[in-house]
């Protein structure tokens, strides 16, 4: 009867050490400026700008991109 | 619109990537919103979206953008005006006239043309309603020497019908 908390106790120490890891163990997607604003542009002209994607969690990213 | 991602679509943790976005402003006028959604694997940003916002000057000012002839009879003509003004800075040359389709409308002057700064042009837009019946659109090109506005569209509509209705 004395063994249960004792594994118990494991248990919770296992689980402790292993939920930070957790929350961590994820890629993090980063776009410093979502928003481009091209100002008066006349009409026929192109637009484009470079949004950065950044990484910033410990797993890779993948992403797919479509317009809306 | 164009979309392209040159790096790939899998970013390296700590690496970046890019997402570069193209669109043309050519069938926009006055407020340009477009919007680009990013799908990730990233539990707490699995979308994220991307926003295009400019403000779109013409440099063509065409009125009306539409010639609407209403209803018209088999056979009849008539015709109507459109103004052609050149807003921009510089001098644009209309290269070409064309309308179509080309058994029932015309356009005059057909000729080609140069508006300098601030200088306006009326043109004429006829129509013969020819001998069949129902809706018919049609348009009217006006090809620049822009290389941003190759052409500005005037679209033209008519109901063609068969006999005159009699008022009840």
């Amino acid at each position: 009867m004395k063994r249960f908390p004792c594994l118990f106790m494991i248990f919770l120490i296992s689980i402790l050490l292993i939920c930070p890891r957790i929350s961590y163990c994820a890629p993090r997607a980063f776009i410093q400026n979502t928003v481009y604003d091209a100002g008066d542009v006349p009409q026929g002209k192109e637009i484009s700008n470079e949004f950065t994607l950044k990484n910033t969690g410990d797993q890779p990213l993948t992403f797919k991109v479509r317009p809306c | 619109m164009e979309i392209s991602a040159p790096g790939g679509q899998t970013i390296a943790p700590g690496d970046a990537g890019k997402i570069i976005v193209k669109m043309s402003t050519g069938p926009f006028t006055n407020d340009l919103f477009k919007e680009v959604k990013v799908e990730t694997n990233d539990p707490k940003a699995d979308l994220i979206v991307l926003t295009m916002k400019a403000k779109v000057t013409e440099m063509l000012k065409i009125s009306p953008r539409l010639v609407n002839f209403g209803r018209m009879m088999k056979g009849q003509t008539a015709s109507r005006e459109i103004s052609v003004e050149n807003v921009s800075e510089s001098s644009i040359r209309i290269t070409r006239l064309e309308a179509t389709p080309e058994n029932l409308l015309a356009v005059q002057p057909s000729e080609p043309f140069t508006l300098k700064p601030g200088q306006s042009k009326k043109l004429t837009v006829k129509i013969s309603t020819g001998s069949s019946g129902g809706f018919v659109g049609g348009y009217v090109n006006l090809e620049t020497n822009l290389e941003y506005l190759p052409k500005k569209t005037v679209h033209v509509r008519v109901e063609v019908k068969e006999k005159q209705e009699s008022a009840r």
